[in-house]
């Protein structure tokens, strides 16, 4: 479903060109469960960026269902980041000075879905989060296990069929990430692409079906 | 249509979200609008009734000069006068300053004298009373009262009988009626005694409100002139009369005389006005690229926390245009926000009378001090206003949502 092949990624920092990703080839199959690791700056997160629309390469391909997505104007992508992937970023980057159920219906907005439907959507996946006493909570007014799950629920209320998810467990204490565990497990049941960037290997690794190593922005052999 | 209507609830909500930037974007706005509103307002009074008063002045203004001061004309060269071609009415006038005391305030009238004989014969002449009748020949002790002169006298002037209360600290009970009398004892020692028997219109405000009508032989009496001086000369030409080319005569003729025409009286009230209101447009200039500036700095510099949560919104599959669009729209709920507040602002405060500036507005203190600065405002310099105060701001608070709504949400989340 998706393939990457001969992926080259630069940064312009100032006048240093950074190589985040050099030649990467990498295939993923719908309904796997496939796990980034590698040290820092290894390019992990360039990649799932990549794979979300969030930033494009600088040369080689990225076909998204045989779709050359990769060179694809930025209005084209909006609808694919809409539709096709829920992000669940490292620092959950929920919104200030919106509420928990507001956050999470943020994806609906531009979809002219009114107000009023855009809470009973949100309030549901709160109620599956186990979160729906904190709706009306300002962003700034959750716990760190409890943005992240606003984040789980903002990525998810669209349905998406490809999540990805950027370092989900550092930030949070060990009982949410149990509570992570469970709820990957269930969306890998309902058939999802789910797509991990971490250092943290072990608490997954049961639902994991492909590790890529990273290592100095390529993949490595090793696993 | 739906999309458009969330986004715009959307915007709304974000000048709740973003409390203190709206503050500080909004008070500049208002102050900027309040400025040039009151520029406008005036402005437009002032050019307005210069042109209005102009249908009511004579043709020509002969005044005596003795050693380059103002001083009593010489009735004697009237017969002179009316042998020049064109000339159908010649009128002696005879005015002054009357300055006043008033509850401690220092007020100066105009006290005229009309020879009610020799008055145009008029029907536009009605249209200047507000309220009674115009002098008619062989009135006595009577006089005709300015807009302004009546209100701050009490007497009951226009519909606003509220409006004439409260400027004037009086009960209703004690409000003046046409045909009352009134005693006039100036600084200066002069004394009269009239019955009111009419009202000006407010229309010709900066020349009428302060005046004070009677017949040139009550005004004679007043200021103790001879029965052959008068303080002016008034022309009034047919229509074949050039002004000009009288004018010119007159000088010739008559070494001790100044000689003015309509034009001339006009233009020199513009001219006074227009030489001031350049010292605000220079003043308007600079509150509004400082707005600019402001508005710009304001949006570029929030654009830290902004341009992370576009990122984000982008990443939700938000499309540039949408957050385009809320910015466009947060941007013009602020300029009209902060328009319809200065409009309103600059407009109250050209009616309280422009505290604190009225004096350098108009640099003449024989204008009485209620009301002073004459207000205008009609629907288009309100709808110009409006453009100004709106459409600058919006676009260039548009760039910077531009800007960081087309980088991707990669960078605008991490910057
Ligand atoms: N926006 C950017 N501008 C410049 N350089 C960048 C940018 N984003 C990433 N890089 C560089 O690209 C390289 C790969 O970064 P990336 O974030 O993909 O690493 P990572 O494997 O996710 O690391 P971590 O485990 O610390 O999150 C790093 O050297 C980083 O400095
Ligand atoms: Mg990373």
């Amino acid at each position: 479903m998706i393939s990457i092949k001969n992926v080259f990624k630069r940064y312009k920092s100032g006048k240093i060109y950074v190589k985040a990703l050099d030649d990467i080839s990498v295939n993923i199959e719908k309904g796997e469960f496939v796990f980034f690791s590698g040290p820092s700056g290894s390019g992990k997160s360039t990649l799932l960026n990549i794979i979300g629309c969030l930033t494009r390469v600088t040369s080689g391909s990225y076909l998204l269902e045989d779709k050359q997505v990769s060179h694809w104007p930025d209005h084209f992508l909006s609808p694919l980041r809409r539709e096709r992937f829920g992000f669940i970023f490292q620092q959950f980057n929920l919104v200030s000075g919106y509420s928990a159920w507001e956050n999470i219906a943020l994806p609906l907005i531009p979809m002219g879905i009114s107000q009023k439907e855009r809470r009973k959507k949100a309030l549901l996946i709160l109620e599956n989060l186990n979160l729906t006493t904190r709706a009306d909570f300002m962003a700034q007014e959750l716990s760190g296990g409890q943005q992240q799950l606003v984040a789980i629920g903002r990525a998810l209320v669209n349905n998406p069929d490809i999540i990805l998810a950027d370092e989900p467990f550092s930030n949070i204490d060990a009982r949410h990430v149990e509570n992570f565990e469970n709820i990957l497990g269930n969306l890998k049941n309902q058939g999802k692409t789910i797509i991990i960037a971490s250092h943290f290997h072990e608490p997954i690794t049961k639902l994991v079906d492909k590790t890529f190593y990273f290592e100095n922005g390529s993949i490595s052999p090793k696993q | 249509m739906k999309k458009y209507l969330n986004l715009l609830l959307v915007a709304v909500q974000n000048l709740r979200r973003y409390k203190a930037k709206s503050i500080t974007i909004t008070i500049p706005i208002i102050l900027m609008m309040a400025v040039s509103s009151f520029m406008m307002f005036s402005r437009g009074g002032f050019v307005k009734d210069a042109e209005m008063a102009r249908e009511f002045l004579p043709d020509v203004t002969i005044q005596g000069i003795e050693a380059g001061r103002v001083v009593k004309v010489s009735l004697d060269i009237i017969p002179e006068i009316k042998k020049i071609p064109h000339v159908k009415t010649v009128a002696p006038r005879v005015w002054g300053y009357i300055p006043l005391k008033i509850d401690d305030l220092d007020i100066s009238y105009t006290l005229m004298g009309l020879e009610l004989e020799d008055l145009p014969d008029n029907p536009e002449f009605l249209e200047v009373m507000e309220d009674g009748s115009f002098l008619v020949p062989g009135d006595r002790n009577k006089v005709v009262l300015g807009y302004g002169v009546a209100q701050t006298l009490g007497f009951r002037v226009g519909e606003d009988i509220e409006q004439a209360l409260e400027l004037c600290t009086i009960s209703i009970s004690d409000l003046k009626n046409i045909g009352d009398e009134i005693t006039i004892d100036d600084t200066l020692g002069n004394h009269g005694k009239f019955k009111v028997i009419g009202i000006l219109k407010n229309r010709v405000q900066v020349y009428s409100a302060d005046l004070m009508l009677v017949s040139n032989d009550d005004a004679r009496d007043f200021f103790g002139y001879a029965e052959n001086e008068a303080s002016d000369i008034l022309l009034y030409l047919d229509e074949n009369g050039s002004a000009d080319r009288a004018a010119l005569m007159i000088s010739q003729l008559f070494k001790n005389t100044r000689v003015m025409t309509a034009k001339a009286l006009t233009n020199l009230v513009k001219e006074a006005f227009g030489r001031r209101s350049g010292t605000f447009s220079a003043m308007w200039l600079i509150l509004f690229s400082t707005v600019l500036m402001f508005a710009w700095s304001q949006t570029t510099h929030i654009s830290v926390d902004a341009g992370t949560e576009i990122g984000i919104l982008k990443s939700f599959g938000w499309q540039t245009g949408d957050i385009i669009l809320v910015k466009m729209v947060e941007s013009l709920l602020y300029g009209f926000l902060g328009t319809s507040i200065g409009i309103l602002l600059g407009f109250v405060y050209a009616l309280m009378g422009t505290p604190g500036i009225s004096g350098y507005c108009i640099g003449c203190a024989s204008i009485y001090p209620k009301f002073p600065v004459p207000v205008s405002c009609d629907a288009d310099s309100i709808i110009l206003l409006f453009l100004i105060g709106v459409i600058p701001v919006t676009l260039i608070t548009a760039i910077p949502a531009w800007l960081a709504g087309t980088i991707d949400p990669d960078k605008a989340i991490k910057s």
